[in-house]
């Protein structure tokens, strides 16, 4: 559905985007991530043919973004960083109007525009001006104006940016019951959660080159190695990595719990568990430490995370970890 | 060229325009106010002060100027046709559906010229209108066909050049404070061009105004020209990662 090969795009001296290649098949969801100005946006407009690439090819929907820009237009939604609504306009004919421009005849586009106010709320409110909507609902509109045209790509820039969780938990169902008609979304964000709830696969954006790509366990394992994961005992014992080392390489061993890798868990940790146990170890806990897509993210930038942070615990349990150590 | 598409922009632009009091208030004032305050001041100078002369010879500038005030008062919405959009983050929505470069471009310009074209026109009208029904009958000869006609051609013509002027400014400039700057600047000649036209109107020398008319003819489809071929995406949304170079500026003269 999306096939980019080598883009670049420059502006006079400044190169925009340097080589990004990537393929979206039918069904996915691809978040598109990176600080700003690493050229998410230039990418996405070459994409929806609204910028020329200065060289490299790239299909989306099937059609060519330098040979048939205006068909690759017709059949992408494009969500902007801004919603940039016409504040003057009701809703309705706000949609009505950008139907029109992607060549929908009035009356199907009035049909289709209110079942999409229907289906995110608005159709209360589709006679009010935009301009007196909330941030939350001009964002809804602005998805809408996106979706109007039953586009089989979709490019969302912070989808879900200015709502409260009610409405953002309509677009993300909105956004996975796109994924399921397969059709292609995608999803540029700075909300890391987000991107990896929602996406099949993660490309990074920086400095113009395609950091990274991979599916979200595929990323975190490339770039922060096997899984971690932790035993908790019931006391702090001294010897207690000396315990369990004929099996595992302890990573880190801090009071009463010890942390190790293995990419197979399945066959070692019962082993451990036993050797503790008949240790006359009482084992608390085992569990995988939890490695978010913000650590993964921050090592591709160049920022590495804590190669080992403490898993999250309440206050009292924190407090009464530390007075323990 | 999808026409159903230019139309609708067109009736988008004139919307948004005809809600906004901001622009309505003036341009009433200058279509039907202005006009007729004119009128009462020949009523006043040839009623009450007996001057049939003096405004007599003022009746060719004060028509030009009923009709050209209004689109030079329009041409401020022309000016920030394309720029204001984009300052508002309006314009790449627009810019990322199928309408073509062109259909944007007509739709636009179409709506700022029927805007002050209209208001002209009417203001034109209100004059001549009120003119013909209130002073008296000997005045009232003096106002010929042809000097209308001739008004009319060359206001028509002036509000095109000054809103294709504006758009085109628009479509090249990076705020809207500068393009409102730059269509003022335009305003200058175009203003001063009345003076003469009036001055051959009062000289009865309508065969120096064809010239004219035909050079502002010819000026208003180069400016219509330039702004249809100049008016791409690629030129707009690149112009935000792009900047003016001073030194790049300079080159040419070294």
């Amino acid at each position: 559905m999306i096939g980019a090969t080598n883009l670049h795009k420059s502006f006079g001296d400044f190169h925009a985007v340097q080589g990004i290649s990537f393929n979206v098949p039918p069904g996915e969801v691809l978040a598109l991530l990176g600080p700003s100005g690493a050229g998410k946006s230039t990418t996405i407009r070459m994409l929806t043919a609204m910028l020329r690439p200065t060289s490299g090819t790239a299909t989306v929907a099937g059609y060519d973004v330098i040979r048939e820009p205006a068909q690759v237009r017709a059949h992408v939604g494009l969500l902007t960083e801004y919603p940039g609504l016409y504040g003057r306009m009701n809703a309705l004919d706000y949609l009505i109007f950008f139907g029109q421009m992607q060549g929908i005849a009035r009356t199907d586009v009035a049909v289709r525009a209110e079942a999409l106010l229907r289906r995110f709320g608005l159709w209360e409110a589709h006679r009010r001006k935009i301009g007196s909507y909330s941030k939350g609902m001009q964002q809804k509109v602005a998805l809408i104006r996106a979706m109007l045209h039953n586009p089989q790509v979709l490019f969302l820039d912070e989808p879900t940016s200015g709502m409260d969780p009610q409405s953002a938990q309509v677009v993300r169902e909105a956004i996975e019951d796109l994924r399921d008609e397969q059709r292609v979304i995608v999803l540029c964000t700075h909300d890391l959660n987000e991107a990896e709830a929602l996406a099949d696969r993660i490309a990074v954006i920086s400095g113009g080159k395609l950091a990274a790509l991979g599916t979200a366990a595929e990323l975190t394992r490339r770039l922060l190695g096997e899984p971690l994961w932790e035993i908790e005992v019931a006391e702090p014992l001294p010897g207690l990595a000396e315990c369990v080392s004929a099996c595992v390489t302890v990573e880190q061993a801090v009071g009463n719990r010890i942390r190790y890798r293995t990419a197979e868990p399945q066959h070692l940790n019962p082993v451990l568990l036993d050797r503790l146990h008949t240790a006359g170890v009482s084992v608390v806990a085992l569990r995988e430490v939890p490695r978010s897509l913000q650590d993964v993210y921050m090592q591709i930038l160049g920022t590495p995370a804590a190669a080992v942070r403490p898993t999250f615990r309440s206050r009292p349990a924190r407090l009464a970890m530390e007075h323990a150590q | 060229m999808n026409y159903r598409r230019i139309y609708a922009i067109v009736y988008r632009e004139l919307a948004e325009i005809m809600t906004d009091w901001r622009m309505v208030v003036p341009l009433l004032t200058l279509t039907f106010v202005v006009p007729s305050l004119a009128v009462l001041t020949v009523l006043l100078v040839t009623v009450f002060l007996h001057d049939t002369n003096w405004a007599l010879s003022l009746l060719p500038l004060t028509l030009l100027l009923c009709g050209f005030l209004p689109a030079g008062f329009a041409m401020g919405n022309a000016s920030e046709s394309f720029v204001g959009e984009q300052e508002r983050k309006t314009l790449e929505s627009l810019l990322s559906t199928a309408v073509t470069d062109a259909e944007i471009y007509l739709g636009k310009v179409t709506a700022a010229v029927l805007l002050p074209l209209t208001s002209s026109l009417l203001a034109i009208a209100t004059f001549t209108g009120l003119f013909v029904l209130s002073v008296p009958a000997p005045l009232v000869a003096q106002l010929h066909p042809a000097m209308i006609a001739a008004i009319v051609l060359l206001v028509t013509l002036k509000a095109i050049v000054l809103v294709a002027g504006a758009v085109l400014i628009s479509i090249h400039a990076t705020s809207v404070r500068g393009a409102n700057l730059l269509s003022a600047f335009a305003l200058v000649p175009v203003g001063a061009m009345v003076n003469v036209d009036a001055y051959l109107l009062v000289a009865h020398r309508l065969d120096l105004l064809l010239p004219i008319a035909v050079s502002f003819a010819i000026t208003a489809v180069l400016l219509l020209w330039a702004g249809l071929s100049t008016f791409k995406r690629e030129t707009v949304l690149a112009r935000e990662q792009t900047s003016v170079r001073i030194p790049w500026l300079a080159r040419p003269v070294k």
